[in-house]
């Protein structure tokens, strides 16, 4: 971009020469007159789009939200014009305007869902709750007049973190403190969901979490480009040598360096200033060709300057989830003890396990009253009705009901696949608040099981399972139950049921499933009171408080019991084999970079065609962390790639654990 | 294929980065599995980095974003995981197996007829460079210019911009359905044979003799009046480009006819409003055929080998076309 410029001032300088009456070659508008028009062209681009971008901000500016004054009474307030500490109330279905801490909501059950999909993608809702002590001042007319204070970190970009701190006091004693987390906290850009919700503003502007993860997009510049602008930078350095070569053959007469510059501009109709021009109308123009494209609806070009580019594709990276499968989840089968259970061939056969399990005593964990690592083996029954229950319990699903249909609301769709199929086993999650479940039982229609939750550990990427604490309150039990990667939930169970685990999660992965272990842990009550304290002292620490939290959790995941494996199937987007199978023709190297572990990934790759039937794994997994080995095993590959023939020989390197894979 | 998991990823990274890449880049392919958002960034980065090869990321999710903002192009998916990933990208698709007829189709169309135009253009002012050199030569080192001001003004507008930027509306197959059941018309492309070192030096060349041609022509049939040889050489000009363009266009279609057409009326008639500058009194038949003489010493010759090469060696997409005939 830099040579536009260059030309720019080029021709500029062309321009500018011509009136001087001394260099003069011709008529100055020959000079002026493209110059102008390729400014002006540039010019009302870019006024279009700075008066676009105008619009939009002052749209953003000028919404209004009611702001709380000291007296308590609601007075308008343009976002533009909100600051830190103001009160301010965000209307059901509104923008919220800057990062806040939640202090009154009309929610059900005091609490409130957001929509943050404008903010981190998701398209779930969050559960928000307001400050305890301000909700109930709220209530009672009295949040203005409160003497409290709120602390809070310096403002960072991890949208998932937040500490701070809530200082209230009645009489203005030693104020007591409450600790804030993630939990009440409305970050900017996100969106409420339902009734108004009153905050305190701690970050504006360019603090907030929405602005300081904002990157600046890179411009990129196509290939061609840069082959064109150094194309016009060889005709440029030829047209000084031309102009050179007339000069040397008149023999640098006269006032030869006047004489050279005029040879010059008489020749710079070698620069084609017009090609910029040119070449944008035609991105323009393909872009277009792209937008409307009646055979791919709804295909948006953001990037105009780039149309050229998708000509020379030598390479493709794609994500597998939601890319190359559809990310519609379907419940395919599960494993428990050693055998496993499929949807649509032991259909009958679970029912009938679980309806004799569940006539005695619906709620789970009904066979004994504390479970001991290699303590007596389960029934099968007992097993498949607890896993089914955890299958509808721990999870973080909200059913929700839009114009009469009964839905689910969920981060992951692997959670409502398998909600859903504890629901066709007659375990149907009927309600969901921050308190409670209700899971209506296959007893009869009218026993419904309500569940009270204590704690929910939600899921994240690095722990790889989430867990909740449920209170089951016929029965009094407090169950633990958790679920996630194998490896993550082995940890918390005995090693002979974690290999039991790791066989079921690789027999299932081998047929393309993505698979869940699921494990549960009952407490006595004594037991559960005395980790919760230990648990909310940790909540409440200044220092260190989510390593202490991660400590006295992994304090409560010991010694669990492993319930079973499921499967659930991701189906592939149409026609995927067949786009493959193209663009493999066509030249372009595919690789899939996914989150997913290395069993489904390989399936994938075979029923979307990545692989194809002549070629073969070749699996590096757990490679040794040593420079020698690590080349070794790259030489090895890279010697593969051109000796087909090595591909039949056995490798014996034990030091990495590679294998082969035919189909 | 490669299958390699998250920490052995990030080991050889660590140990032999760019081993890793040059042996990867051999295989077929390659799988990534347990790879973290920051691993997905990286990987992009550091095959632009020892490859140089184009790449384009495809994703749907948050967890993409990074991938799709580092690679050349970046896809995204409108999906179920929210709108983060086409919010980011540079293309933004509604399915996967679109992305076929996006590169096969609107790349390969847009990289061929940009090489075109391009190339086109640079000729178009290298030649009129060489006329006004070689006049400058020939005629005594004087520092004036062959053409009159509004001519060269006119040269690259609004006589000849419209058919020369038709090249853009040019096809080389009959129809997307050719490209897309003959993947191997991509490869062409990756190699860079639409744009390359040859292609230039072809169309310098070409520039050279025919502007040549024109000036020495010019010598030939000089007259009393330079003026007259402005026009002459000027309409030679116009109507060479315009034949050079035909000699380009893969697929001459009625409406690029209609354009140079007008564009041909244009000049004519812009000639005939400063017809008191150009002494159209003394235009006659001999100034019409020393016309047309210019041009087609330039333009037949040129022409002629371009077709012999095309017969003696066609090309991949005229071979395609063929079979389908």
């Amino acid at each position: 971009m830099q040579f536009r410029q260059f030309y720019n001032f080029f021709f500029l300088l062309i321009c500018v020469s011509q009136f001087f009456s001394i260099l003069r070659v011709g008529f100055i508008f020959t000079y002026v007159t493209p110059l102008a028009f390729v400014l002006s062209v540039t010019m009302v681009k870019e006024a279009y789009e700075d008066c676009k971008r105008h619009c939009r901000d002052s749209e953003i500016n000028s919404e209004k939200y009611g702001k709380l004054d000291p007296a308590g009474r609601v007075c308008d307030v343009t976002s533009a014009n909100i600051k830190v500490g103001d009160v301010v109330r965000v209307r059901e279905g509104q923008r919220v305007p800057a990062d806040m801490v939640l202090l009154y909501t009309t929610g059900p059950s005091g609490s409130t869902f957001i929509k943050t999909d404008q903010l981190d993608g998701e398209t779930d809702w969050k559960l928000r709750r307001p400050v305890a002590k301000t909700q109930a001042a709220f209530e009672a007319g009295k949040l203005m007049s409160m003497n409290a204070c709120v602390t809070a970190e310096p403002p960072h970009k991890d949208i998932y973190k937040f500490q701070g701190t809530f200082y209230h006091t009645e009489d203005f004693s030693d104020p007591v403190a409450v600790g804030l987390d993630l939990g009440n906290t409305l970050w900017a850009d996100t969106v409420l969901t339902n009734g108004f919700a009153v905050g305190l503003v701690i970050y504006t502007g360019i603090h907030t979490k929405s602005k300081m993860n904002v990157r600046s997009p890179r411009s990129k510049v196509g290939k061609i480009d840069q082959e064109i602008s150094w194309i016009s930078f060889v005709l440029f350095v030829v047209l000084l040598g031309l102009a050179l070569t007339i000069l040397t053959s008149n023999g640098f007469k006269g006032r030869w360096p006047l004489l050279y510059m005029k040879y010059v501009l008489l020749l710079s109709s070698i620069i084609p200033i017009s090609l910029r021009v040119n070449l944008d109308l035609a991105k323009t123009w393909y872009s277009y060709g792209i937008n409307s494209d009646s055979a791919i609806p709804g295909t948006v070009a953001r990037n105009t300057n780039i149309p050229e580019d998708l000509g020379r594709i030598e390479m493709l990276l794609s994500d597998k989830t939601g890319t190359l499968t559809q990310n519609e989840m379907e419940f395919k089968s599960f494993f428990v003890q050693n055998a496993k259970f499929d949807r649509r061939e032991s259909m009958h056969e679970i029912m009938e396990a679980l309806t004799a399990a569940s006539q005695e005593d619906s709620a789970p964990m009904a066979d004994h009253r504390k479970p001991e690592p290699g303590h007596a083996k389960r029934s099968k029954q007992e097993q498949i009705k607890d896993l089914t229950i955890a299958m509808a319990v721990c999870h973080n699903v909200t059913p929700v009901d839009t114009e009469g249909k009964h839905d689910f609301q969920a981060a992951s769709p692997d959670e409502i696949a398998l909600v859903k199929f504890a629901g066709e086993l007659g375990y149907r999650l009927l309600h969901r608040d921050q308190l409670k479940m209700q899971v209506a039982t296959p007893v009869s229609s009218l026993d419904v099981d309500e569940y009270e939750i204590l704690l929910d550990f939600p899921f994240t990427s690095e722990s790889r399972k989430m867990g909740i604490l449920v209170r089951h309150t016929k029965t009094q039990r407090i169950i633990y139950f958790m679920k996630g990667a194998e490896q993550a939930v082995g940890q918390s169970v005995s090693p002979e049921a974690a290999a039991k685990m790791r066989e079921g999660a690789e027999d299932l992965s081998l047929e393309g499933l993505r698979t869940l272990s699921f494990a549960e842990k009952m407490l006595e009550p004594e037991e559960y009171q005395a980790w919760r304290e230990e648990y909310d002292a940790a909540c409440a620490a200044e220092v260190g408080r989510e390593g202490e939290k991660a400590a006295v959790r992994a304090k409560l995941e010991t010694g669990m019991e492993y319930l079973g494996v499921t499967g659930v199937e991701d189906k592939l987007q149409d026609n995927v084999a067949k786009t493959i199978e193209g663009l493999k023709q066509a030249g372009i190297k595919v690789w899939m970079l996914t989150g997913d572990k290395i069993e489904t990934a390989c399936c994938i790759g075979i029923s979307s065609g990545l692989k194809s039937r002549a070629e073969k794994y070749y699996v590096l997994k757990e490679v040794a962390d040593d420079q020698y080995i690590v080349e070794n095993e790259l030489k090895v590959i890279s010697a593969s790639a051109f000796d087909s023939s090595w591909l039949d020989r056995k490798w014996n390197n034990r030091r990495a654990q590679c294998w082969w894979w035919t189909e | 294929m490669l299958v390699v998991d998250g920490v052995s990823l990030d080991r050889c990274l660590r140990h032999a980065e760019r081993l890793f890449f040059e042996s990867t880049t051999k295989l077929a392919g390659v799988m990534c599995c347990r790879c973290s958002p920051t691993q997905k960034t990286a990987i992009t980065q550091k095959l632009k980095l020892y490859t140089n090869m184009k790449i384009a990321a495809v994703g749907d999710g948050g967890n993409d974003v990074g991938m799709i903002q580092e690679a050349d192009i970046g896809i995204g998916i409108s999906g179920k995981e929210g709108k983060q990933a086409s919010l980011a990208s540079d293309y933004a698709l509604a399915k996967f197996h679109y992305i076929s007829r996006l590169f096969l189709w609107h790349g390969r169309m847009s990289y061929i007829r940009t090489s075109s135009l391009g190339q086109f253009v640079v000729h178009r002012g290298l030649i009129v460079a060489i006329i006004q050199m070689l006049f400058c030569l020939t005629f005594y080192f004087c520092a004036i210019p062959v053409f009159n001001s509004y001519l060269l003004l006119g040269y690259t507008t609004y006589y000849t911009f419209l058919p020369v930027f038709s090249l853009v509306f040019d096809q080389d197959v009959e129809n997307e359905e050719s490209v897309l059941k003959y993947p191997n018309l991509y490869r062409n492309l990756q190699k860079g044979r639409f744009f390359s070192a040859k292609t230039i030096l072809i169309w310098t060349t070409q520039s050279l003799y025919q502007g040549m041609v024109v000036i020495f022509c010019t010598l030939v049939f000089f007259e009393d009046s330079f003026v007259n040889i402005v026009l002459i050489n000027f309409s030679a000009l116009i109507c060479i480009e315009m034949l050079n363009l035909y000699s380009e266009l893969k697929n001459p279609t009625r409406t690029i006819f209609l354009l140079v057409l007008m564009s041909l009326a244009i000049y004519a008639s812009s000639v005939f409003l400063f017809r008191d500058y150009f002494n159209l009194g003394t235009i006659s038949r001999e100034f019409l055929l020393k016309i047309l003489a210019i041009t087609v010493v330039s333009w037949l010759p040129v022409h002629f080998i371009k077709c012999c090469a095309q017969k003696l060696d066609p090309s991949e997409a005229a071979r395609v076309e063929n079979m389908g005939v």
